[in-house]
């Protein structure tokens, strides 16, 4: 058991570095001791299930010491800013003032395709629009436009258009949803008086109903078998 | 916070239930082998009677701590040393002192390496 333990923490201590090492670009969403604990655990849980002769306890242990692993590093990372650059690092600038930072590229070991694919899949065709493209810890590129480059905010067109909000299911598969009704303060008569006025006789003729505190309304009827 | 030291107390508890684990696997192989030894000089001055004695204690001690052998330790580990107990029992039984000595070295060995598999050793760790 106490083997167990000790092995645990040196291979997880040892993925972590290894990860950290690689780079951003091998994360992907998740920080380096996320990304090991996801790798290891389901290793971990396999070996006991497929060998009967080896007792549970040999996969449980190192589960339940990743997981302490895991929520004591994360819990010092918020606690300490120089603990999480130590194990996730910091973000990068690939490029600034339109300009790309090929130091930056070339020790993230970033190639111009995968640089281009990230620009192409934020729908950014020209380089020089880009005031600062900055490649987060979790491996991500975030973009930020030069002013005149993005899109305009209805603030800035000195319009004041009423806030959205949030829609909830009130008809679920035909099944009418009655405690998100009353989050909205509506009643059974309320729903029956809407269906009526868009000319739904049944709420189990409805595949999907959403309203808002506005009062917006959206269904989709079910299709005819 | 609570999920920190939560988490902190959890490993805790784990490394002082392996350490309890190591005493009690300790205590109980040691007394194994002085109970096997004791069983072996016994046979090997010609008393066969005791060396039955000790030797059938020994097999009742190994299946009266197999709930927690099983919890342990990995069950080939398990039937290894059964069969080395039952082994000297009928090498016992059979009055053969060669196979007495052979099997009381082969089930010692096998008892030391359960216990120092769980010690914390350098050489157990990697």
């Amino acid at each position: 058991m106490a083997i167990s333990i000790i092995r645990t923490i040196i291979l997880f201590t040892a993925l972590m570095f290894s990860m950290r090492i690689m780079g951003k670009r091998q994360l992907g969403e998740l920080e380096p001791s996320e990304l090991v604990v996801a790798v290891l655990i389901s290793n971990l849980a396999s070996h006991p299930l497929q060998d009967v002769g080896t007792p549970l306890l040999y996969g449980l242990i190192p589960v339940l010491t990743l997981l302490c692993c895991e929520v004591i590093i994360s819990g010092i990372t918020v606690k300490s800013l120089g603990f999480r650059q130590f194990i996730c690092g910091k973000p990068n600038m690939i490029i600034e003032h339109g300009k790309i930072v090929q130091r930056e590229m070339k020790k993230n070991r970033i190639t111009l395709d995968e640089l281009y694919e990230e620009l192409r899949k934020n729908g950014i065709s020209d380089i020089s629009i880009i005031k600062y493209a900055i490649l987060e810890t979790d491996g991500k590129l975030s973009f930020l436009l030069y002013s005149a480059e993005a899109p305009v905010t209805p603030k800035q067109l000195n319009l004041s258009p009423p806030d959205q909000e949030y829609p909830i299911i009130v008809i679920n598969d035909g099944r009418t949803l009655s405690k998100n009704l009353s989050v909205l303060g509506h009643s059974e008569n309320w729903l029956n008086k809407e269906l009526k006025k868009h000319g739904v006789k049944n709420a189990q003729d409805v595949y999907l109903m959403t309203a808002d505190k506005n009062g917006q309304i959206y269904y989709s009827l079910k299709e005819v078998k | 916070m609570k999920k920190e030291l939560f988490a902190g107390a959890l490993l805790l508890t784990m490394l002082i239930a392996s350490i309890v684990n190591i005493w009690y696997l300790n205590k109980l192989t040691e007394n194994l082998i002085d109970i096997v030894e004791t069983a072996e000089e016994q046979a090997l001055s010609g008393n066969w009677d005791k060396a039955e004695e000790n030797a059938e204690e020994a097999a009742r001690i190994w299946d009266k701590n197999d709930p927690y052998t099983h919890i342990v330790l990995r069950h080939f580990e398990i039937d290894s040393a059964t069969d080395a107990i039952y082994q000297l029992l009928n090498e016992i039984y059979s009055k053969n002192e060669g196979g007495v000595r052979g099997e009381t070295k082969a089930l010692t060995a096998q008892l030391d390496s359960l216990a120092s598999i769980e010690e914390i050793k350098f050489g157990s760790i990697f």
